[in-house]
């Protein structure tokens, strides 16, 4: 047995508290470095032992737990904005879908009707910019006294650039956003959250 | 429930989020004193310590739920933002607590500090980041290599690394200053 891998033994035989194998054990009778570093490990070993025994039953102050749960209770069972998960995810599709059939229509009815107008800049557009959203394109326009949802969600590029969001298709990678959903689960609106999930980032509602 | 039946995390976890108040505290008494204890280690400051471990629970609670079940556990999730926390912090300023002021006095009820602790702990603090998570995690929770890797983000192989390399250095710290100390 060489010296690295005495010390790579060594150092795991003396965590364990263990008793050096025969192989380990006749390094070490001949080797003094080595011999050195084991019982510099075997006095480590007990040192953190006896620290980690000290800390044992550290714990944050009552006050911080009942803090917690007050404001746990005092948040209620709703919890409206929520991130999407991969199965909570499922409504995009029926809702691309009918995206597509509102771009469709919007497309084809040059074909059935002489002429669009564009539509003017609307009321609730201007709401929507002023919290930072854009509105998605060729949404229907909400009906009067229509609520909206507000829904995180973590999408593919491609599922953005189809939601008029400027960002790269290629990117490999899911960008959070928030969408405001009208009652008929059509996004109307759109932005680029600042979640991180490392618990840095700001949360835009 | 018996023993046997105990929830997961993942569990507990989402009935929290449907607003049960006992899954909340039933996941914090689970959670709480690892994390605490994690974040103790690393920054040296109880007030730091108990400030990060607070934030990851209103986090854990907080109206836009960030935890993906696809992506990992509750307590990787929970470790990950205490990560990120720590180092911010630490961003921000020196994080530890003044040499002279023990920190363990006023959270584990007035032990006795006594000096071959104080400079372990010291030494501890003085290790790069990467090599104090490895020490701290696998010497100090007892964590095993594969817990440590998932809540450090590495290869197994590597936690083992560092942890080599932390106690190599440990131990020479803590040599030069037994030395200093007869001198």
């Amino acid at each position: 047995m060489d010296c690295s891998s005495a010390t790579e033994n060594l150092v795991e035989c003396a965590r364990r508290r263990g008793t050096p194998g025969s192989e380990l054990a006749a390094h070490l009778r001949g080797c003094g470095n080595c011999r050195e570093r084991w019982e510099a490990e075997w006095s480590l070993t007990g040192e953190l032992k006896a620290l980690r025994q000290e800390t044992a039953s550290a714990r944050m102050p009552a006050a911080a737990r009942a803090d917690l749960m007050s404001r746990f209770e005092a948040q209620g069972k709703v919890t409206p904005i929520r991130r999407a998960s991969g199965m909570d995810r499922r409504w995009l599709w029926p809702a691309a879908a009918a995206a597509m059939l509102v771009v469709s229509v919007a497309v084809f009815r040059p074909f059935v009707t002489p002429a669009i107008q564009p539509p003017a800049a609307s009321e609730e557009q201007t709401i929507f910019e002023a919290d930072g959203y854009m509105p998605v394109p060729y949404a229907p326009p909400l009906a009067p006294g229509e609520l909206l949802q507000q829904v995180h969600a973590d999408l593919e590029p491609a599922e953005l650039v189809s939601l008029g969001v400027d960002v790269d298709p290629t990117l490999n990678a899911e960008l959070p956003a928030d969408l405001l959903l009208g009652q008929d689960g059509l996004p109307r609106a759109i932005r680029l959250s600042e979640d991180n999930s490392t618990g840095l980032g700001e949360i835009q509602q | 429930m018996s023993a046997g039946m105990q929830r997961s995390d993942e569990e507990l976890y989402r009935e929290m989020r449907r607003g049960d108040t006992g899954a909340f505290a039933e996941l914090y008494e689970r959670r709480e004193p690892g994390l605490y204890r994690f974040a103790l280690h690393m920054t040296g400051s109880p007030a730091l310590a108990e400030e990060i471990a607070h934030e990851v629970f209103v986090q854990l609670m907080g109206p836009v739920a960030r935890f993906d079940d696809a992506k990992g556990t509750v307590e990787g999730w929970m470790f990950g933002v205490a990560r990120n926390l720590i180092r911010s912090a630490r961003r921000k300023g020196p994080v530890e607590e003044p040499v002279d002021q023990p920190y363990v006095h006023d959270i584990v009820g007035g032990l006795i500090e006594d000096e071959r602790h104080f400079a372990l702990r010291q030494a501890i603090a003085e290790l790069p980041e990467a090599y104090r998570e490895a020490v701290v995690l696998c010497d100090l929770e007892e964590r095993n290599y594969d817990d440590a890797a998932r809540v450090m983000n590495c290869p197994v192989g590597t936690v083992r690394s560092r942890l080599h390399r932390a106690r190599a250095l440990l131990g020479a710290k803590l040599k030069r200053r037994a030395a200093a100390e007869v001198v």
